[in-house]
């Protein structure tokens, strides 16, 4: 128990000298001291306060006029003061650095205890207050130092080692004391901080929320448009597109009713697509009333009116009021070639109206329904235009074939004209002219003319001599046939016609022609007897009298019948007689 | 006065008539012929210009040649073919007559009968005659022809 004691004593000052034991009262009065600070300076405070604190439980015990307190640390300079006036004070405050470095110089490694001066020499320190008899340094950390001064005794004595002890105890207890503060003051600096952090963090979060509610939105409305463009895309039709989109904008922004109208130039250039419990809205949507009041709509909104694939968000309470239908969000928007339209919406199933990014959603999916609605009017007017096209290529092939075969039927007419044209010229030549071919003409149509007559006519005779090709009867010379004649043997027969006979024939010669055959020679030549022989002349380049004669006499049965070489020319040649 | 007689001698009425003359005569002629073709045969044989084996065909087609060209002449259709033939066969006819007078055979014309008087020199003038007016009916023959009638007409579509 003495060994703790002592120990104890030593840590706050009092060493176990023989004044300290001489009187105990004094010292227990200073333990009593040391231990009120120490209670005092038991709550954690911060270090103006702990000075604060500090300086009555101090000044008490070792009974000084005034004390003072000056705090160095890396946020400042604190000075606490009892029992000094306020220029007195302000002067600490002002030169309470160069007072701590003074104890403390920089760069110099600062005591491990506490450096306590004591003596009327302080007095002479003008950066001290007037009349401090002792200070005391304190290196309370790496960090913080501390300087204590106290004036003179009240009762005019100078501090003795009991004294400069205590101030030693109290300046330990302080030092903890100051430690404890600047620790708590970190902490309550650190969770100000944290705190701070906090709130930041909080806010930080409540901005990601919000971020993310928005991206949320964002991607919700994105979606939308996505599956509105997707589906229209799909559509070709003017009339489905419509409906589609009226029952797509519908669902995505969470209305029972909706309706679009286009309108054109024409009054009956409209197309009306209506989603609601009352089917008279469709009819006065598509009625001229409807188209009137949708329009002038359009005349309300004077030069914020929507261009072409443009569309423009109806704010105005009163002009959704004069639109032809119940409505609670309407969207005007332009097709090209002056066709104009509006989305209407009524009937929201959240009760509440459209927010501003539902109308900005609104507005973009009229913005892709324009599109893709311009899209499908315009493949709707590129095929009209292909099946026109198409319908004039037709025609245009048709009228080409019929040009062509006009063209062929004149080119054959031409042909024709020419031809008939040669023929006429031909014909009219061969009329002016004599013509080799009417010459074989006539020459052959008399040719078998003639050839049909005589082959039906009973006087007909044969073209070709019948007996051309027969073998010549038996020849006799005329020297020979002489001979016969004069020996009586052989009668010689004219075969000529009479007027050659008449005009020269041979000396006792018959004439035969053969168109008398039958009267000249039943008269003359009928008694000869069969063997008699009967030589016969009268052979021209024309006819051979003859052999015809001879033919004749020997059917009739004579067997000697000759015909004489050469005639009566050549029987003349030889110089034989004739007649007359 | 020249000219006159030349106009006359040339008017188009004076080869209309020598064409219907010329065209009858022919007609006539040729009737004969027709009916009686083996005397026309012997006729042309007593000739002796024409070959053994053409004497009784040219018989046959002769007369009706003659009477086809007879009746163009009438009716004044493809004139100057059908006047060429005629004159070549009167020419041929003269020939055949003259030959036959050098020769100083005694036969007959044969041109519209079988029996006729003899031919003479008289026989090739009448011949020649007949050639002249066939060659003025060749040459100045223009109206009442049925050719011109239509051919005429259709000669104008060329203009």
């Amino acid at each position: 128990m003495s060994d703790s004691r002592d120990a104890y004593a030593d840590d706050f000052g009092f060493a176990p000298d023989d004044a300290g034991r001489r009187d105990p009262e004094r010292r227990l009065f200073h333990l009593k001291s040391l231990y009120d600070t120490s209670r005092e300076l038991a709550d954690p405070a911060p270090p103006q306060e702990v000075l604060r604190r500090f300086l009555p439980m101090a000044m008490g015990p070792l009974g000084s006029t005034f004390g003072f307190a000056i705090f160095l640390h890396t946020k400042g300079l604190a000075v606490e003061s009892l029992g000094l006036s306020e220029t007195a004070r302000n002067g600490l405050a002002e030169s309470g650095e160069i007072l701590i470095r003074k104890f403390f110089p920089e760069g110099d490694a600062p005591p491990a205890r506490a450096v306590i001066m004591a003596g009327h020499h302080l007095s002479e320190d003008p950066n001290l207050a007037h009349g401090t008899s002792m200070v005391a340094a304190l290196p309370v950390d790496e960090e913080a130092l501390a300087l204590l001064g106290f004036g003179t005794k009240i009762d005019g004595t100078e501090y003795g080692d009991d004294e400069t002890a205590l101030l030693r105890g109290m300046a330990s207890l302080l030092t903890a004391a100051l430690r404890k503060g600047c620790s708590e003051a970190c902490i309550n600096d650190l969770n100000h901080r944290l705190q701070h952090r906090n709130r930041q963090l909080e806010e930080v979060l409540g901005q990601a929320e919000q971020t993310r509610e928005k991206l949320a939105r964002r991607a919700f409305e994105l979606q939308a448009l996505f599956e509105t463009a997707s589906e229209l895309s799909a559509l070709n039709e003017p009339d489905a597109i419509l409906d589609a989109f009226t029952l797509s904008v519908m669902g995505t922004l969470g209305y029972s009713g909706g309706w679009v109208a286009i309108y054109g130039h024409g009054e009956n250039d409209m197309a009306v697509s209506y989603r609601g419990p009352n089917p008279e809205d469709r009819d006065r949507l598509a009625s001229g009333f409807g188209r009137n009041e949708i329009l002038a709509r359009f005349v309300d909104l004077k030069d914020r009116m929507p261009h072409a694939h443009q569309c423009r968000l109806l704010q105005d309470k009163e002009a959704l009021d004069r639109l032809p239908v119940p409505t609670d969000a309407a969207v005007l928007f332009t097709l090209d070639h002056g066709w104009r339209g509006a989305v209407g919406l009524s009937s929201p199933l959240s009760g509440a109206p459209l927010s501003e990014s539902r109308k900005q959603l609104l507005a973009s999916l009229t913005t892709t329904f324009t599109a893709t609605l311009g899209n499908a009017r315009q493949l709707s007017m590129v095929r009209e235009l292909n099946s026109d096209l198409t319908a004039r290529n037709i025609e245009l092939q048709t009228t080409l074939d019929a040009l062509t075969s006009a063209r062929k039927e004149i080119g054959l007419l031409t042909e024709a004209k020419e031809g008939i044209l040669r023929l006429v010229r031909g014909e009219v030549a061969r009329v002016e002219r004599a013509s080799w071919l009417d010459a074989a003409l006539i020459i052959l149509a008399g040719m078998v003319l003639g050839f049909l007559f005589n082959l039906s006519s009973p006087s007909g005779i044969p073209i070709i001599p019948p007996h051309i090709l027969d073998a010549p009867p038996a020849m006799v010379a005329p020297a020979k046939a002489r001979q016969m004649v004069l020996d009586h043997k052989a009668i010689i027969i004219d075969a000529r016609p009479s007027d050659f006979y008449l005009q020269s024939h041979i000396k006792g010669s018959i004439n035969l022609p053969k168109n008398l055959f039958n009267f000249v020679y039943s008269m003359k030549i009928s008694s000869l007897a069969p063997d008699t022989p009967l030589v016969v002349y009268g052979r021209t380049f024309s006819r051979r009298y003859d052999e015809d004669v001879a033919r004749e006499l020997e059917q009739l049965g004579h067997e000697h019948v000759l015909v004489m070489d050469g005639g009566i020319d050549a029987w003349q040649s030889q110089g034989h007689e004739v007649e007359p | 006065m020249t000219r006159r007689i030349a106009k006359l001698l040339t008017h188009p009425w004076l080869a209309l008539v020598f064409r219907l003359y010329i065209g009858g005569l022919f007609v006539y002629a040729a009737m004969y012929k027709i009916n009686y073709v083996g005397e026309f045969s012997n006729t042309i044989a007593s000739y002796r210009l024409v070959p053994y084996w053409a004497v009784n065909g040219l018989a046959v087609f002769m007369p009706w040649t003659e009477i086809i060209c007879g009746a163009l002449l009438i009716l004044g259709v493809r004139v100057r073919s059908a006047a060429s033939i005629i004159m070549v066969m009167l020419a041929a006819f003269t020939v055949a007559i003259f030959v036959n007078l050098l020769r100083g055979a005694p036969i007959s014309c044969g041109c519209f009968h079988t029996i006729e008087d003899p031919i003479s020199w008289w026989t090739v003038l009448r011949d020649l005659t007949w050639l002249g007016m066939t060659w003025h009916v060749y040459r100045f023959d223009a109206i009442l022809q049925a050719d011109q009638l239509f051919l005429g007409k259709l000669g104008r579509l060329d203009s």
